[in-house]
């Protein structure tokens, strides 16, 4: 897999069948279509109700989302067409999901639109008992496992885009790692948004018993086009007792043009419950959506867990990214640590805003953040916000922001050893990001360089 | 001993539009040229103009083709090499990595044990941050790029200013060893210093270089 080249920038145009408009009857449709149990139309409902009764949000930026228009379901139609199609989608993003498996060690769920095109993974099943598919199969060979867990971590009331995505969502991925397992490779979702008019509302769920392991990674991309899509996803992450998993994300969705014409938004909720003992570590590369709501966050609900979270945005033209993390230690000796790096060129603006709450129980427990920012061109906007919540007199909480330029006299030294503007640009946003993109995995390690250098370049 | 020749005349060097030196004529032949002056008079800044830093400017006879169109990293590509008198730090960025980029970017393939036996240092510092040795070591670092880029022209500013007389060996070493082959100049306040080099010796005396 590659997770960008100028052909992710291609819709492919393929027939499908589409269900529009966010009503309740669309509701019925897409749980009909996917043939689910009453159990899981009936959680729809309700969270349709929430939705309905809840106001959109428009507190960091102002956006408009047509939502009688939107395109909530959309599925190849199984024709010969269709399916030639969905395999030059597979062709170039260069994706070939046995051979993923058997030669890079990743096993892969492939999104496209509203459904997944993988199954599950019958050899980790029967080897492991780990359960890799789509939570769509999940929901019809797994149920009760699924709604034992489905809206635990974030409720449906949880914000107005987590009540839209219960409402609507389609596939994402279910992870089931049994207890003592160490999955033996890495499970990998990648999301593609191939439909200029659909919106995608992901799930995906991952649960990681007792002293399991698991390395996830997910990736996205989506066609150029002038008009705005809606991608509104929820994760949970239930993680028990001294079980680790490991959280890579590089989001990449279109991010509109140098006019700000088009682009994704991106408003996603992603929640982890960390156990006694536990740890989460998540690592998120943001580079693309014209606006972006994320904040990927850890409850350490028992004693001596844990969580670290390394995020990248570069964000350019006019997007908008508005991330962050939240801590919530609620556990004895529970540990955060937090490292944010972001570079804002053009007339973009990005803000980082976290969030450390700390209950009087959270004895012996420490938090350290920090936020690093590179204003790369003087029309752009960096902001750092940190939120302190801490009500434990022990709590040992280290935080530290700083803003950089690139220094003129840096870019001349560079120059008088012959790298022109944009080699020096590449070197040094490199070398600034190398922090956060050191943590990811081999198989994006590279490709994350490669990615950002074709976005320093604006080719991306 | 090939002679590298650089021949700049009737040629004033501004700051901000502003003049503040004048070149009559001025040769600098390979081996080791030496420009001295007191603090101010504008050597630094003859360096600053000569690589087209921002605000500064050279204009007069310059025997380097097309120089008024060439750019500060093309200059490098025709085999002209600065060490500046500042001490640059560079967030993350170690030796190794921009050398290596150094390298790769000139499409150079380098002969790092050669390097490495000549200057020991630079293996030992290869992944400091740029910029946190020691000054003098800092300094013996910023001569390494002329292993890597092999340039024909070589400008030191202040390079010995503060050196231990370990670090000022090494570097009588290293011109020694490039002064059959390059043409060095350096700007320093101890002209002494180089006396074994057969230094050719510039004056900047009332804004003039002579």
């Amino acid at each position: 897999m590659t997770i960008y080249t100028t052909e992710h920038g291609k819709t492919n145009d393929i027939p499908s069948k589409k269900l529009k408009g966010l009503t309740l009857n669309t509701l019925k449709g897409i749980s009909a279509f996917r043939k689910e149990k009453e159990g899981v139309l009936e959680f729809r409902k309700k969270a349709f109700d929430v939705w309905e009764t809840t106001k959109e949000p428009h507190w960091s930026f102002d956006y408009t989302i047509d939502y009688k228009n939107i395109y909530p379901f959309s599925q190849p139609d199984g024709s010969i067409e269709s399916k030639e199609r969905v395999e030059k989608v597979l062709q170039r993003l260069n994706i070939d999901i046995k051979e993923q498996k058997r030669i890079k060690n990743i096993a892969l769920d492939f999104v496209l639109d509203s459904v997944s095109l993988s199954t599950m993974d019958m050899e980790l099943y029967n080897e492991y008992g780990i359960i890799f598919c789509s939570l769509g199969e999940a929901l019809e060979k797994f149920s009760d496992l699924v709604m034992q867990y489905l809206n635990t971590v974030v409720p449906i009331n949880d914000n107005y885009f987590a009540s839209l995505n219960s409402a609507f969502f389609s596939d994402g991925t279910f992870v089931y790692v049994p207890k003592e397992v160490h999955c033996p490779v890495d499970i990998s979702s990648y999301f593609r948004l191939d439909s200029l008019f659909a919106s995608q509302f992901e799930r995906t769920l991952i649960i990681a018993e007792e002293g399991s392991f698991l390395n996830y990674l997910e990736g996205c991309s989506a066609p150029v086009s002038k008009n705005n899509q809606l991608h509104s996803a929820v994760v949970e992450i239930i993680i028990k007792k001294n079980a680790v998993v490991n959280y890579h994300t590089l989001q990449n969705w279109y991010a509109g043009n140098e006019k700000g014409e088009g682009g994704i938004y991106n408003f996603v909720t992603k929640r982890g419950i960390c156990h006694e003992g536990a740890e989460l570590n998540w690592t998120q590369v943001e580079l693309g959506s014209s606006f972006t709501w994320k904040y990927p966050s850890t409850v350490l609900l028992g004693d001596n867990s844990k969580t670290t979270f390394f995020s990248l945005a570069y964000t350019q033209n006019k997007m908008l990214t508005d991330t962050g993390t939240k801590a919530i230690h609620l556990g004895k000796n529970t540990k955060s640590y937090i490292v944010s790096k972001s570079i804002v060129d053009g007339e973009s603006k990005n803000t980082f805003r976290f969030k450390i709450k700390v209950s009087p129980n959270a004895t012996n427990s420490s938090s350290t953040s920090i936020c690093d920012s590179l204003i790369k061109s003087s029309t752009s906007q960096s902001f750092s916000l940190p939120h302190f919540e801490i009500n434990s007199s022990d709590f040992k909480n280290k935080h530290e922001a700083k803003t950089y330029k690139i220094d003129a006299e840096i870019l001349f030294w560079l120059k008088t050893k012959g790298f022109d503007s944009l080699q020096s640009d590449k070197l040094l946003l490199s070398v600034f990001s190398f922090d956060i993109i050191s943590k990811l995995p081999d198989e994006f390690y590279s490709e994350v360089f490669g990615l950002l250098e074709m976005k320093i370049e604006g080719n991306g | 001993m090939n002679n590298k020749e650089i021949i700049i005349k009737n040629a004033i060097v501004k700051n901000c539009d502003e003049e503040i030196l004048k070149i009559d004529n001025l040769e600098f032949h390979t081996g080791i040229n030496i420009i001295v002056g007191e603090n101010g008079a504008g050597k630094s800044s003859f360096f600053s103009s000569l690589f087209k830093k921002e605000d500064y400017v050279l204009e007069g006879e310059i025997n380097i083709d097309n120089y008024p169109k060439l750019q500060t990293f093309e200059l490098v590509k025709l085999g002209y090499y600065l060490v500046q008198q500042q001490n640059m730090v560079v967030d993350n960025l170690t030796y190794e990595v921009l050398w290596k980029h150094m390298a790769e970017i000139n499409n150079i393939t380098v002969n790092w044990e050669e390097i490495y036996n000549f200057f020991p240092i630079a293996q030992e510092k290869l992944n400091n941050i740029i910029g946190t040795c020691s000054g003098g070591e800092n300094r013996i670092m910023e001569l390494i790029p002329v292993f890597i880029l092999n340039p024909e022209y070589v400008f030191l500013d202040e390079i010995d200013s503060g050196l231990s007389s370990i670090h000022k060996e090494q570097l009588i070493k290293f011109l020694i060893h490039f002064k059959l082959e390059k043409t060095f100049v350096l700007i320093t306040h101890q002209k002494e210093d180089f006396n074994e080099l057969e230094a050719q010796e510039f004056v900047l005396v009332e804004g003039t270089i002579k």
